[in-house]
C-alpha cells in the first residue's frame, strides 16, 4: 500500500473521510467578504424600505424598474443570501449532531436559499424589463 | 479536615446552566441569534419582491397581510437587530485582522457596538415613526393615504 509521505492520517481515517475537507478557509473568507460588501448595501436597503413603506404596486414596480435600484437589489440578494447561507451552515453544523438530520438540513437550507434567490432575481429582472407597470 | 464538606460540594465545571455569562459571551451568542432573525427578515423581503413579480393582485394580497399598524414597529426592531449584527460583525472582522484581542478591548468594542445599534435604531425610529419632520415628510403621509384608500376600497 502506498502511503503519502506528508500525511500522518491513518488509512482508516482516510477511508472514512475524516479530517479537514480543505474548504474551510474559503467559507471563512467568503463570509467576511460578503459581510464587508453588505455594509453599503444594507444602508441602502434600510433607506429604501423606509421610503417604500406603504407603497402600492405602481410605486413599488416603478422604483424597482430603475436601473440603479434593480442592480443594487440583485447585488443585495446575491450578497446577503450567500452570507445568510454561510452563517446558517455554521449554526447547523455546530448544533445538530445527528448526522443524517444535519446533512438533510444543510442541503435543504442551501436549496431553499438558492430557490428563493433565483425567484427574487427573476422577479427583479421581470419588473425591470417590463418597464415598471 | 474539610474533606467531608468538599466531598459533598464537588466543584462543578462551568456549563451553560450554572455559569453567569459575561457581556462578551452574551454578545457572542446574540450575533448568531440576530443572524437567524435576519434570515427570517430576508425571507420577508424576498416575499415582497416575488409578490411584485407575480403581478398587481398578488402584490396587493401580500401587502394586505404585511401592512399592519405594527409593521413599522417590527421594522424598527428589525433595524436594531440588523445594526447590532452589522456592528458586531465589524468587531469580528477587526478581531480577524488582529485588533482588540484582549478582555478590556472586547468589553469596550462591545459597548461601542451596542451604542452604535442603539443610535442607528433611534434614527430609524425617528424617521419611520413620524417623529422626525424633515426630508422624508413626503414619504410619511403617503403611508396614511394608501392605508385610507385601502380601507375605503
Amino acid at each position: 500500500m502506498v502511503k503519502s509521505n506528508n500525511s500522518i492520517q491513518s488509512d482508516l481515517g482516510k477511508a472514512k473521510g475524516l479530517g479537514s475537507a480543505h474548504t474551510g478557509t474559503h467559507h471563512w473568507l467568503m463570509q467576511r467578504v460578503t459581510a464587508v460588501a453588505s455594509v453599503p448595501l444594507v444602508f441602502w436597503v434600510v433607506y429604501s424600505i423606509f421610503k417604500l413603506q406603504g407603497a402600492d404596486y405602481a410605486a413599488f414596480t416603478t422604483w424597482l424598474a430603475s436601473p440603479v435600484n434593480a442592480v443594487l437589489s440583485i447585488l443585495f440578494v446575491l450578497n446577503s443570501f450567500y452570507h445568510a447561507m454561510l452563517g446558517n451552515q455554521v449554526i447547523i453544523e455546530d448544533y445538530i449532531s445527528c448526522r443524517w438530520f444535519r446533512m438533510t438540513k444543510l442541503i435543504g437550507m442551501k436549496l431553499f436559499f438558492i430557490a428563493l434567490g433565483v425567484a427574487c432575481i427573476f422577479s427583479i429582472l421581470k419588473i425591470s424589463f417590463a418597464g415598471g407597470m | 479536615m474539610s474533606e467531608p464538606s468538599q466531598v459533598k460540594q464537588r466543584p462543578l465545571s462551568p456549563h451553560l446552566q450554572v455559569y453567569r455569562l459575561p457581556m462578551t459571551a452574551k454578545m457572542s451568542i446574540s450575533h448568531r441569534i440576530t443572524g437567524v432573525i435576519l434570515t427570517a427578515g430576508l425571507v420577508l423581503l424576498a416575499i415582497w419582491v416575488i409578490a411584485a413579480g407575480l403581478g398587481e393582485d398578488r402584490y396587493n394580497q401580500v401587502m394586505e397581510l404585511i401592512d399592519t399598524p405594527y409593521t413599522k414597529y417590527i421594522f424598527v426592531v428589525w433595524a436594531f437587530v440588523l445594526f447590532y449584527h452589522m456592528g458586531n460583525g465589524f468587531r469580528h472582522v477587526l478581531w480577524d485582522i488582529g485588533f482588540g484581542l484582549n478582555e478590556k478591548s472586547a468589553q469596550r468594542t462591545g459597548t461601542l457596538v451596542l451604542l452604535f445599534a442603539a443610535v442607528m435604531t433611534y434614527g430609524v425610529w425617528q424617521l419611520s415613526c413620524g417623529c422626525y419632520k424633515g426630508w422624508f415628510i413626503k414619504a410619511a403621509p403617503m403611508t396614511e393615504e394608501v392605508r385610507a384608500q385601502q380601507g375605503a376600497g
